[in-house]
């Protein structure tokens, strides 16, 4: 059970442990990054972001009420930071800005062709809905760790996934077909 | 039912597993930079000094009150009253020829000089 894990992983990062700092890092990296790209739609904008929050929430552990809930805790932090990032900059301009980095995974020009309809798939789908598509289908999350720590019932993550993977696919494919009749 | 998994591969960061050491290791040195331990302690230092406010709060209370129930109880025993005219008790003093109390004329001098 992650939660049990994340109160003494929690309590042994207070005292300075190192490995359940990297632990807590590992686990929590990819999510938080999930949960960044799932409000600024922004690949290397949400790498930093999760990196940033990541760090800051490390450093402010002690902060951390329930540290069983450490996720949704973190979660906060970043969503916090993600929107204070568009507040800052104009999500349209971050996007084209992202088209021209190359540097992403090692300028693999597949996977950033591959990326783009993905992020405007993602658009089609609500804040929320992006969080549990994400933390699901990239994380490999369960409903239950879902819930926990967006703070919505297993029922709702359910049906966010339902509703998302429904949408991603017809946008997908609808851009497929289009690419196919453009030649 | 929708049960087949979108593939993200293309937006997931371990997808380069170099670079998300990279970052892992960023992030594990970014919040090693401050010290865990310290912090804790400042601020379990903060938690009890607040707590210890509270208590010594409540003892000195706790001190004070039975003195200050005392001093008002032996004023209202005293013959000169809260409230009595200083004047009027020392002209009957001097009237009758009767001796007062060591602290009534203190007590009574006081209360001329508006305490």
């Amino acid at each position: 059970m992650v939660e049990e894990d994340d109160t003494v992983l929690v309590a042994r990062a207070r005292r300075g442990d190192g490995a359940a700092l990297e632990t807590l890092v590992r686990r929590y990296l990819r999510p938080a990054y999930a949960v960044a790209l799932s409000v600024v739609r922004s690949v290397a904008d949400a790498e930093d972001l999760a990196q940033d929050a990541l760090v800051g929430a490390l450093q402010r552990m002690d902060q951390c009420r329930e540290p069983k809930r450490f996720a949704r805790w973190l979660f906060q932090a970043v969503r916090h930071r993600a929107f204070n990032h568009l507040e800052q900059r104009k999500l349209r301009a971050a996007l084209l800005e992202e088209e021209t980095r190359g540097e992403m995974f090692g300028g693999d020009a597949a996977a950033v062709r591959l990326r783009r309809p993905l992020l405007e798939a993602l658009e089609q789908l609500t804040e929320t809905q992006r969080e549990v598509v994400l933390l699901h289908d990239l994380e490999e999350w369960t409903h239950r760790e879902i819930a926990a720590a967006l703070a919505i019932s297993e029922v709702m993550s359910r049906q966010h996934l339902f509703v998302s993977r429904h949408l991603l696919r017809q946008h997908l494919a609808n851009g497929f077909h289009q690419e196919r009749k453009h030649g | 039912m929708d049960d087949e998994r979108i593939d993200f591969f293309a937006l997931d960061p371990k997808r380069d597993a170099r670079r998300f050491e990279r970052m892992v290791d960023t992030v594990v040195a970014g919040a090693r930079l401050t010290p865990l331990s310290p912090l804790g302690l400042v601020h379990q230092l903060i938690v009890w000094g607040r707590a210890a406010v509270a208590i010594s709060a409540l003892a000195a209370l706790t001190a004070w009150l039975p003195t200050l129930v005392r001093s008002s109880s032996n004023s209202g025993q005293s013959a000169l009253g809260r409230g009595s005219d200083p004047v009027e008790l020392l002209s009957s003093w001097a009237r009758t020829g009767k001796v007062p109390a060591e602290v009534d004329p203190i007590e009574a001098l006081g209360e001329l000089d508006g305490r």
